[in-house]
């Protein structure tokens, strides 16, 4: 993340405390995975116009196992909580 | 009514962007669900609902009439939804010019006692006469209340049909003509519906009145369990393409064809395919045209009356069972005893639950993902169904990550950094809220500690002391 050494700044505090400030637009892209949702958009809103399988949890599952990002096919076959 | 024509288009989601750039004859409309890009903030009882200006805006932007859908405060229950969020509505239509706005004939509101709780799903109504004038009184009192025509949306019903009540085309009748309102008719959902056993598309064109359908949804869907799911998951089927191209001739006030597809599913499709759907879409929209107008007999329903042949189960009665089933409430009643023995009941639960991790996992990633890696998927799933125990669904995204935040906080769990990252992420969500600033302690370096949760690790050697993080809004 060669933007975030840029644009962070560090401070050493009086009380010993470091402190580190990073713009938002960082602070809301430390995960990788938004390479694929980099979007914040919509997501704080409420549920969308379905009835169906919500495949966010399994996209997430398939990220911890595949962290080259490959795209795999999701669906309600597969497991979730 | 005297409505514009507006043709064929999409439900807007980010990432669908690259499409709407003037040039694409493909599209000529957008449909937003405005509560999507809505802030709900707790701590503002008077008035929680906050558009997100900024989304606003871009939403403003884009060269393209809009419609407004809305997908929080459906309309087919007995409780009128809730007021306050009649202002953001109204300000969201007139802000994007919208022609019509529409809601869902469902409900997602119910009770336990004295205690009101969000169901965290759309559910369908009790199908009786009482139930359609609560929905119809419910319809009004909205309709009444935004500046542009307003439709409701025909909906998916994952129950078997109920004993004596009436078909789903002759309970959107019955509404309709009572609230005198627009219909937007869904063909995936009704198609899902027949294809789940309820009644079939065919029958149910013919019990309601076309002429009120200014609106048609497709989408595609996906199997779950025996059961087509209303998944939104990618292309609409040719099957249902096929239908539609019978039925789009049949309704003479239709303004806008839209599709419909979830944001997590674009990238597993792709823009290429959707603008290849879009085009077919298109092609429906010009034949229609062409198909010699067909003479329809639709008898209209009869008019309500007071007590006329209900069953013994109150709307009230159906929504609160129903509702708290689907949330994982026991069976105690003879009503939900029954209801809890179609399998119907078991896929909304399960499909609500789905929801209900999404959220969690899109909006507190980094702490899901520590507690993935520290404790495991299936201990981190059992964490998820304890809260779920505890705590109904919230409607709105931020205040469901911040109740979960505090059940981890009664839980003092043994996971390195938790809490820290934790409050990392619910300052996020808090700077989302009200634009300031945030400080959020570490007991470590704060970013090797992010940076490798972003990148799907645990952090290894991490350097105590007292850290600070700040972050500042863009």
């Amino acid at each position: 993340m060669p933007e975030l050494n840029e644009q962070l700044t560090l401070n050493r505090q009086a009380s010993n405390v470091v402190r580190v400030s990073v713009p938002a637009a960082v602070a809301y892209n430390f995960d990788k995975f938004s390479k694929i949702q980099k979007d914040i958009l919509g997501k704080l809103g409420c549920m969308a116009c379905t009835s169906g399988w919500d495949i966010r949890w399994q996209l997430e599952r398939n990220f911890l196992v595949d962290e080259k990002l490959n795209i795999q096919v999701v669906g309600p076959d597969i497991a979730g909580p | 009514m005297n409505l514009p024509e507006l043709g064929v288009g999409l439900v807007y989601w980010p990432g669908l962007e690259p499409l709407f750039e003037s040039g694409n004859h493909a599209l000529s409309v957008i449909e937003i669900e405005p509560q999507g890009y809505w802030f709900e903030n707790p701590a503002q009882p008077q008035q929680p609902y906050r558009i997100d200006q900024a989304a606003l805006e871009r939403l403003q932007r884009i060269p393209l009439p809009k419609i407004v859908h809305g997908v929080g405060f459906p309309v087919g229950g007995t409780r009128v939804p809730d007021e306050r969020h009649l202002a953001p509505l109204c300000e969201t239509i007139n802000a994007l010019d919208a022609a019509w706005a529409s809601e869902h004939l469902s409900f997602n509101r119910a009770r336990n006692g004295s205690d009101e709780f969000n169901t965290g799903f759309l559910l369908p109504p009790l199908q009786t006469p009482a139930g359609a004038r609560a929905a119809a009184a419910t319809i009004r009192h909205v309709a009444q209340r935004v500046p542009v025509p307003f439709a409701i949306e025909t909906n998916v019903s994952y129950l078997r049909p109920q004993r004596g009540e009436m078909s789903d085309g002759a309970f959107v009748a019955t509404v309709t003509e009572a609230a005198d309102c627009g219909i937007l008719l869904d063909l995936h959902n009704v198609w899902t519906n027949e294809r789940n056993g309820r009644q079939t598309l065919r029958a149910f064109l013919d019990e309601i009145p076309l002429e009120r359908v200014w609106e048609v949804h497709l989408a595609g869907g996906a199997e779950y369990r025996g059961y087509w799911l209303d998944a939104h998951s990618g292309v609409v089927p040719e099957a249902l393409l096929e239908i539609a191209a019978e039925v789009l001739p049949r309704l003479p006030n239709l303004r806008a064809l839209m599709f419909e597809i979830l944001p997590p599913f674009i990238p597993v499709v792709g823009l290429d395919l959707i603008q290849t759907q879009m085009e077919k879409l298109q092609e429906l929209w010009k034949t229609r045209r062409n198909a010699l107008p067909r003479t329809e007999k639709y008898q209209r329903a009869a008019p309500l009356t007071d007590g006329a042949a209900d069953c013994a189960i109150t709307p009230r009665g159906w929504e609160d069972t129903l509702g708290g089933l689907v949330i994982g409430r026991p069976a105690a009643t003879p009503l939900a005893r029954e209801l809890d023995d179609d399998p119907g009941v078991t896929v909304l639960r399960h499909i609500a639950a789905t929801f209900r991790s999404g959220i969690l996992v899109d909006n507190l990633k980094l702490t899901t993902r520590l507690l993935i890696l520290s404790l495991s998927e299936e201990r981190t799933q059992q964490l998820l169904r304890e809260f779920w125990q505890a705590s109904p669904p919230e409607l709105f995204a931020i205040p469901e990550a911040q109740a979960f935040a505090r059940f981890l906080r009664t839980r003092r769990l043994n996971v390195p950094h938790l809490y820290d990252v934790l409050d990392y992420e619910l300052a996020l969500l808090q700077m989302s809220l009200t634009g300031a600033r945030q400080l959020v302690r570490f007991e470590c370096d704060p970013l090797p500690l992010l940076q490798s949760l972003g990148a799907g690790q645990l952090p290894v050697g991490s350097v105590l002391g007292n850290y600070e993080l700040e972050v500042t809004p863009d």
